[in-house]
């Protein structure tokens, strides 16, 4: 059977964050509620797509899913196991996804959101991976962002996740933040990392137009770090992740061998998945599709009509190469020739690697062994180097 | 005589005796409101219901940049307080300065004309140029106050302007509004007993003066004609008298506004004709069409061919498009008997025209008419003028492209054009005016006062000054205030040298430039400067350099690009992301490829500006 990663958006927060322009928002309870019953009634929907293919990945994103109680997540995790097959018949609804060793299935958390009894409460509805925003282990910085936590509390919510049982345990930090020098950053790294987390993701901020941190940057009170500085940063990160036996597997994200987080790496292959909630992408047969963006709009379509699509385009031969492309060369092992000539043909590879020799010239990629990576340099270049790709 | 009355909706054509017929024109500077009163007379004519904005303006361009290129003549029927009938032709004329052998033409045509002065500017430099063109002519002359409409202006200072600037009475000054219609009777009124009727001779063998033409798809060229002696009827042989082609015509017509067939034009009558012309280029303003077996003795003074002044380069961003810039040169050229192009080849470029242009304004409307209506990307080179180049061997040179420079030990001697140029402004800019001209080597000539604190300032200039940003920069200097005109007033020999630019030590043709010694050094530190700022970071250093001669007078580097990366991509945002990459390819196909830099397309233009600090 086709293997399928499913990914469950649930888009609201207690409040928005400074840097965010992510589908996200505070709401009232009875929207959130509204929201959850709408999303069960999709996955009842696409029962179809779950049954016929072999789900390996769940992936529970926001927004904060956190915000909800975890008996509440127990239920759409126990709509989607159900959904899906195959399954032994014996074993209770809610412990089989748990069963299962293959299954991925993570949960995204907020620490202000999360204690003991809840992170338990959510192992054993299934969940067997929980990857915590902690952002930055500075309060300071955490304020700027317009975090709702504080760094003892996310270092609370690891100890935690540990004890409710999650053996495997991400954390999310943001690094070149306005006016964050390198010892800064280090420091951050190091109170992420001696709390033993299985994987870890990095991002350099980005001040994304319509955010509050881009108000203040448009009126100059912040500034963007110098591309050296953030250069600097993010060579510390492999370093010291490397000291923690976390090694680099994508653009952003670390990992102890075999923690690779296995939904994300669907994405980058560019395989199947399905995804449910509201403005939620699904990439299935060669199409892909969202739903309706705003969550009232969402939950009224699949209340009138059972599904929520607001757009879907089929994939041509050069958009879907151009996609597999550009999302391939985010990983450290990028792209397997070979794979590419089977997927899209010998000319469009041959006419693919005429471009990429004096990318390669240049120092930017690396095309032995058979395959096509971003070197060091490249990494940090990896949308000129698509442009001139595709 | 032969009477004809068609009516035809709107287009009422109906003969009236010669002594009835008027010839004017409306001449204005930019803004002061020519086009909305010319539509407000056709709406009081009758010609239309309900004047559309600009009903004269017909190309897009025209209409959205508010300025006329083209001339046209629209007939008026006007019952007058005499009781009478009386037939206006209305011969719109362009309104810019580089289209002034268009606008001395279309005076010719007439016999008066309405000088507008908008109330709130006053009479501006190239009013004054427009009434001595129209003085020389011979033109009886309306002036007219307009935009009475607009609140909180008192008409006293035009008015006293205007008495003062042409010795006008008070009493001659009519006060108009095209946006009420205010005093619009009265002028119809005055261009009734103030202009004299054409006095010609319909018998005399044809004299008909061409004052603008325009191709058109299925009709071939439609010449605009005013006939001064003879008639003109379908069927006649005519004859170009510059060129002595012969032509036999097929139709002849009036604008009312829209194009009406009549059965002759005769001496006096404004009107197109048709006669199988297959482009503007044979149809040329200013020349005389007579019959070709009853030829006039002499043509009808003033023709001269349209001489281009401003040179460039332009080049199709994509060289696969090459085909489809000639194409669309020579469809534009049918209809542009002034815009010039051969081919020329640049190492750093590739395939392209050299183009001649009236001036700066006609060059950016051909540029941006190529890239909107014939989809283009282009890549403009700098402006340059026609050098005159005395070899040391006594070879005389044309050159106008400063990359055909001959090496400087081959040259005896460099001559380029002068124009002298009338700028006026009110009195207390006349310090930045002088400044702003002496910095573009400005020689004063002399300074007069039009009126009140209005002055006249008289410079003698290189062309090659004005073309750069000289308008720009007088008007940023006086507010807005100074207006410029100006006449080509022959060559001049200076000290010139090219200034050579060098990326990754390769000098590019295409942005070579011409200027003065004295100024070389710092225009070479200028352009490294500015194209420092537009060529986009690359995967690689660029080092831009200047050079004269031999000599590295400037050098600076573009750092390379080392992050450009979203470092968080998920599912969510593949196809997102895949369309910002094909926006931006998009972007590096509006760059041009030079070596392995990509430039974008306004560098090229741009590296003649002048900085703000300089």
């Amino acid at each position: 059977m086709t293997p399928l990663s499913v990914y469950v958006h649930l888009p609201f927060c207690m409040r928005k964050c400074h840097y965010c322009d992510f589908n996200s928002r505070p709401a009232p309870d009875a929207e959130r509620r509204a929201y959850v019953d709408a999303l069960r009634a999709e996955i009842e929907c696409r029962a179809g797509i779950l049954r016929a293919r072999e789900v390996r990945t769940i992936f529970f994103g926001g927004g904060t899913p956190t915000i909800y109680e975890a008996n509440e997540l127990g239920e759409v995790l126990a709509s989607l196991t159900a959904a899906s097959a195959p399954r032994p018949p014996s074993v209770p609804e809610r412990e089989r996804a748990a069963r299962l060793p293959d299954f991925e299935i993570t949960c995204e958390a907020n620490p202000e959101t999360v204690d003991l009894p809840k992170l338990r409460m959510l192992r054993e509805a299934g969940f067997n991976r929980l990857s915590i925003g902690a952002q930055s282990f500075d309060d300071e910085e955490l304020r700027m962002l317009g975090r709702g936590h504080s760094a003892d509390q996310a270092a609370e919510a690891m100890g935690a996740a540990r004890e409710a049982g999650f053996d495997n345990v991400s954390l999310d930090l943001i690094y070149a933040l306005p006016g964050q020098s390198v010892e800064a950053w280090r420091s951050t790294l190091r109170q992420a990392l001696v709390l033993g987390p299985d994987h870890l993701s990095a991002y350099g901020l980005e001040i994304a137009a319509g955010t509050p941190l881009f108000t203040r940057y448009e009126a100059g009170e912040i500034a963007e770090v110098e591309d050296s500085a953030h250069l600097e940063m993010r060579a510390a990160t492999g370093e010291s992740c490397a000291e923690a036996d976390l090694h680099r597997y994508e653009i952003s994200n670390y990992a102890r061998p075999g923690h690779e987080c296995r939904h994300n790496i669907t994405y980058w292959r560019n395989e199947p998945y399905l995804g449910l909630g509201a403005g939620a992408w699904s990439y299935l047969d060669g199409v892909r599709s969202a739903n309706l963006r705003e969550p009232r709009e969402y939950v009224a379509a699949i209340e009138e009509r059972f599904e929520a699509l607001e757009y879907e385009e089929q994939l041509g031969p050069d958009e879907a190469l151009a996609e597999t492309l550009m999302m391939g060369l985010r990983m450290t092992d990028g792209l397997s020739l070979s794979q590419l000539t089977s997927r899209y043909g010998a000319e469009r590879v041959t006419e693919l690697l005429d471009k990429a020799h004096p990318l390669a010239e240049i120092g930017l990629l690396d095309l032995s062994d058979a395959r096509m990576r971003l070197t060091a340099e490249g990494e940090m270049l990896h949308s000129e180097v698509c442009v001139r790709l595709v | 005589m032969a009477t004809q009355s068609k009516t035809e909706g709107k287009n009422r054509v109906q003969r009236v005796p010669q002594e009835n017929v008027r010839n004017f024109c409306i001449v204005a500077h930019i803004d002061h409101g020519k086009s909305t009163l010319a539509d407000r007379l056709l709406e009081v004519c009758g010609n239309v219901e309900e004047a559309q904005e600009q009903m004269l303006d017909s190309m897009d361009l025209e209409r959205e940049r508010g300025i006329t290129i083209k001339s046209s003549a629209v007939r008026l029927y006007h019952e007058a307080e005499d009781g009478e009938l009386y037939q206006l032709n209305l011969i719109d004329t362009p309104g810019h300065v580089d289209f002034s052998y268009e606008v001395s033409r279309s005076l010719q045509a007439c016999e008066g004309a309405v000088v507008l002065v908008d109330i709130s500017q006053g009479v501006e430099a190239q009013t004054v140029a427009n009434v001595y063109l129209a003085l020389d002519a011979e033109l009886e002359i309306i002036p007219v106050i307009n935009k009475i409409d607009l609140p909180h202006i008192d008409a006293e200072m035009a008015l006293e302007e205007i008495e003062g600037a042409f010795g006008f009475d008070e009493e001659e000054i009519i006060l108009t509004s095209g946006k009420t219609g205010a005093g619009v009777d009265e002028l119809l009124e005055a261009i009734v007993q103030r202009i004299p009727p054409p006095d010609e001779d319909a018998e005399a063998p044809l004299r008909a003066m061409i004052f603008d033409s325009e191709f058109h798809v299925h009709q071939g060229v439609i010449a605009y004609v005013r006939v001064f002696e003879g008639t003109i009827r379908p069927g006649d042989e005519i004859m170009m008298m510059s060129s002595g082609r012969r032509f036999e015509v097929s139709r002849t017509g009036v604008f009312a506004p829209a194009m009406t067939d009549v059965d002759e034009l005769r001496s006096g009558d404004v009107g197109y004709i048709t006669a199988g012309i297959k482009g503007v280029t044979e149809s040329r303003v200013g020349d005389t069409i007579t019959w070709a077996e009853r030829p006039a003795e002499e043509p009808l003074p003033g023709y001269r061919e349209a001489q281009p002044m401003v040179f460039c380069g332009l080049y199709p961003t994509d060289n696969v498009d090459f085909e489809a810039l000639k194409d669309a040169l020579d469809k534009l050229s049918l209809n542009d008997a002034a815009l010039t192009y051969e081919r020329e080849t640049s190492a750093a470029l590739g395939f392209g025209f050299r183009c001649g242009f009236l001036g700066l304004l006609h060059m950016e409307i051909v540029q941006e008419r190529l890239e909107r209506e014939y989809d283009l990307d282009l890549v403009a080179t700098a402006p340059s003028v026609v050098y005159r180049i005395m070899l040391t061997d006594g070879e005389v040179l044309e050159v106008d492209n400063p990359a055909q420079f001959p090496g400087r030990e081959l040259i005896e001697m460099i001559e380029e054009p002068v124009v002298e140029a009338t700028i006026m402004c009110p009195q207390k800019y006349v310090g930045q005016v002088m400044m702003v001209s002496e910095e573009r080597r400005g020689a004063y000539l002399k300074q007069e006062y039009v009126w009140g604190d209005r002055i006249a300032l008289h410079y003698r200039l290189p062309l090659a000054e004005i073309i750069v940003d000289y308008f720009d920069a007088l008007k940023s200097a006086t507010r807005g205030y100074a207006t410029l005109d100006y006449d080509i007033a022959g060559y001049s020999a200076e000290d010139l040298v090219k200034v050579e630019i060098l990326i990754n030590g390769d000098p590019v043709d295409a942005l070579a430039i011409i200027c003065h010694k004295d100024f070389a050094e710092s225009r070479g530190r200028s352009i490294a400067r500015k194209l420092k700022g537009s060529i986009p970071r690359q995967l690689f250093e660029v080092r831009i350099q200047a050079s004269i001669g031999s000599r590295i007078v400037a050098s600076t580097r573009v750092a390379p690009l080392r992050r450009n990366v979203t470092e968080k991509c998920y599912g969510g945002d593949v196809t997102r992301k895949r369309k910002l990459l094909e926006r931006q390819k998009e972007g590096k196909r509006r760059m041009k490829a030079v070596g392995n830099v990509e430039v974008p397309q306004e560098a090229f233009m741009s590296i003649l500006r002048l900085d703000d600090d300089e």
